[in-house]
């Protein structure tokens, strides 16, 4: 359900709430279509007294382009980003696109400190496969600096079409895949 | 009672002995109960009678002949220090001794339950003695030990135990323990300071909050700044529920302002309330706190004979009277006609007229003087209620089951929280999906401390442990106690509390509640 909002009335909200809070996430739906309002949301996070100390980070798939996240490398603090699967064609097939983008984004902000986690979607038999993982975590081991892996269990409670008939993944294997993932 | 006849007098003594779920010693405390109950009341002019009888004026029940104080906060440190000649306990030389030479003091301590509601701020009681001869694993067994020595032989949820501000290995024991065992007693505070209490410390209480609803994180430096603004400064305690009161001394005695009745019983108009109905009642109220304190001081001969004033523990000077209020949420809902949903926590008027109560009560404590008292006054406190109350909310909260989002509910309540230095408490109802975020919880915390929440209190979901009015219940005892009874005292108060005043139905809150517009300012 989208709603209009202007900058000054979320100022107004995060003003009352900023005691509260340790730091700002953008999120979606896909924060990045709407750049220039989150770039003037931080800017003005940033600029304003009562809410300088909250960190603003963005919880994105991956698709902006490294120009793009360039642009904007002294505005924001992190970004959160989804990885859905590190085969191209796996990749293609569950999201309708390739992941070029996506390890591109997730490897410049990791040069540029900007990574604050990277997170792993499990989905059971289709990405947690040995091949998959083997590649997610030779992946992993190039990069260098200090973020969070996050493995999200597959639910099949929140989708849509096929994805209904695929099978849960237990919390304790994801778990488990998280500690394959980081150990060397 | 000489009127009735000698079975009158006598059935519900025999109702006691004969009840099949009490044990011998609640048998033997209920009845010394009914004996005090057939004592003659203080002399009291016949209108403050009769406002204790229908009960706008309620004295918790402390008893016809007070001979106790209802609150003792000994100074432990001092009893550690120096031995007890009483006891004939010379002063412990480690830690064997000093959590022996404790557990037999506390036994000696009185209250209103008989049992004691503080035992001491633990961490700094027992951290000199934790050299490093003790190991980790050494200490993490004898406040094991400790906790289960404490929740089975003074098996009351109103005792209470502080730890903080500072860290340290005592207190990290103790919250460990704390969590593993999940007993309703004792309860327990962190004191937090922000300039003091490193975040770590802070954490780990919040994680114990997740899984057992314990303990209230305590403004530490509001109390000091408080009780140092008061003057005669030696420390304070967190007690009881959530009572904040002077240490080495206590509170002489507890009766509380039913405002929901007292807004009833006025014309109706807010002028009225404030001007003519408020100070009628809280005058009356001071005749029964001083009629009380007199029998208690002058006549009980409780201060003259007892070890603790002897050695230096208690000071009969350092006793205050706690003036109490509750039932703030439905005074204002009548004065200004409004539905509970869209009433008290909900609207930006309810919440200005509720400080305007709570300022005039604080303005009439302050400036009321009450003989044998603390600086010569009573202290402003907002009961939590008892389990006898029905469509009475608890002090200044917001009616169970109708609470808004966490931060409107934080927001609704923290004004009043400054006006009640002798404690105030609201529990924050959370969602058990915090437990994946215990951070979120820990920001929540410290922002409410840090723009004046006098305490923070939680209760989560579906927690074995939950938080009743400021003390502790378990989840299983409430259904146990209908069949069987309990060994836990507060239990009984607790199934009453389950039934009458609704604790079951508070509405959980996610901490990240989307939908909810913050800045919507209450209207």
């Amino acid at each position: 359900m989208a709603q209009d909002m202007s900058i000054d009335d979320l100022l107004q909200q995060m003003t009352t709430a900023a005691p509260f809070l340790t730091g700002v996430t953008v999120s979606g739906g896909e924060s990045t279509m709407q750049l220039k309002f989150v770039r003037q949301l931080f800017a003005a996070i940033k600029a304003h007294p009562q809410l300088s100390h909250l960190t603003c980070l963005i919880d994105s798939n991956g698709y902006l382009s490294t120009n793009s996240w360039r642009a904007m490398l002294d505005e924001f603090d992190g970004a959160m980003i989804d990885l859905k699967a590190m085969n191209n064609e796996l990749h293609q097939w569950l999201t309708g696109k390739g992941n070029q983008r996506v390890l591109d984004t997730i490897r410049f902000l990791d040069q540029h400190n900007k990574l604050t986690e990277l997170r792993f979607l499990a989905i059971p038999e289709i990405t947690d496969t040995p091949e998959e993982l083997s590649a997610i975590q030779s992946f992993i081991k190039e990069l260098r600096s200090d973020f969070t892996l996050k493995v999200n269990a597959f639910s099949n409670k929140a989708v849509k079409g096929e994805a209904r008939q695929w099978s849960n993944l237990p919390t304790e294997r994801a778990q488990d895949i998280k500690e394959l993932l980081i150990s060397s | 009672m000489s009127h009735q006849q000698a079975g009158d007098i006598q059935s519900p003594l025999r109702n006691i002995v004969n009840d099949p779920k009490l044990s011998f010693i609640q048998k033997a405390r209920y009845l010394s109960l009914q004996a005090d109950s057939m004592l003659e009341y203080p002399e009291l002019p016949a209108q403050v009678k009769a406002a204790l009888e229908s009960r706008l004026i309620c004295d918790m029940f402390e008893g016809h002949a007070p001979f106790k104080p209802r609150y003792v906060l000994p100074d432990y440190q001092t009893a550690l220090k120096n031995g007890s000649e009483y006891l004939e306990l010379p002063a412990p030389q480690d830690l064997d001794e000093a959590i022996n030479f404790l557990l037999i003091l506390f036994n000696h301590v009185p209250s209103v339950t008989g049992m004691p509601v503080f035992i001491g701020r633990i961490d700094q009681l027992l951290e000199p003695f934790a050299d490093e001869s003790i190991s980790d694993e050494q200490l993490h067994k004898k406040i094991r030990l400790m906790w289960q020595m404490i929740d089975r032989t003074l098996p009351d949820a109103f005792l209470h135990t502080n730890i903080g501000p500072e860290d340290s290995r005592v207190a990290r024991a103790v919250l460990a323990v704390d969590r593993e065992l999940k007993q309703v007693a004792p309860n327990l505070t962190l004191r937090y300071d922000p300039a003091i209490t490193p975040d770590s410390l802070l954490l780990q209480a919040i994680e114990n909050i997740t899984i057992c609803n314990k303990p209230h994180i305590a403004n530490d430096a509001m109390n000091v700044a408080d009780y140092k603004a008061l003057g005669d400064f030696r420390d304070y305690g967190v007690v009881s529920c959530y009572n904040t009161l002077p240490m080495a001394g206590g509170a002489h005695s507890l009766v509380r302002v039913d405002l929901k009745k007292a807004a009833e019983a006025s014309d109706g108009t807010v002028e009225g309330f404030l001007n003519k109905t408020l100070p009628e009642v809280c005058e009356w109220t001071y005749q029964i706190l001083q009629a009380r304190i007199n029998y208690l001081v002058n006549e009980s001969n409780f201060y003259q004979s007892s070890f603790l004033v002897h050695e230096g523990l208690i000071d009969p000077k350092r006793f205050t009277a706690m003036f109490g209020m509750f039932g703030m949420a439905e005074a204002v809902n009548h004065l200004l006609n409004l539905d509970t949903a869209e009433g008290y926590g909900h609207s930006k008027e309810a919440q200005a007229l509720s400080l305007r109560i709570s300022e005039k009560l604080a303005e009439i404590v302050e400036s009321t003087p009450l003989e044998h008292c603390w600086h010569n006054r009573a202290m402003l406190h907002a009961q939590s209620g008892i389990n006898m109350d029905v469509e009475t909310s608890p002090g200044c909260r917001i009616p169970y089951g109708h609470e808004p989002s966490n931060l409107e509910h934080i927001l609704a309540v923290l004004p009043h929280h400054k006006l009640y230095v002798a404690g105030i408490s609201d529990i924050f109802p959370v969602d058990e999906t915090v437990k994946n975020n215990p951070q979120a919880l820990m920001a929540i915390c410290k922002g409410s401390l840090q723009q004046g929440l006098r305490i923070f209190t939680c209760d989560m979901a579906n927690n074995e442990l939950i938080r009743v009015t400021g003390y502790m219940v378990r989840r299983s005892d409430i259904q146990k106690h209908k069949e069987e009874g309990s060994r836990l005292d507060t239990s009984v108060l607790g199934a009453g509390a389950a039934e009458n005043c609704g604790i079951l139905n508070r509405n959980a809150r996610t901490i990240s509640n989307e939908n909810i517009v913050w800045g919507s300012d209450l209207s």
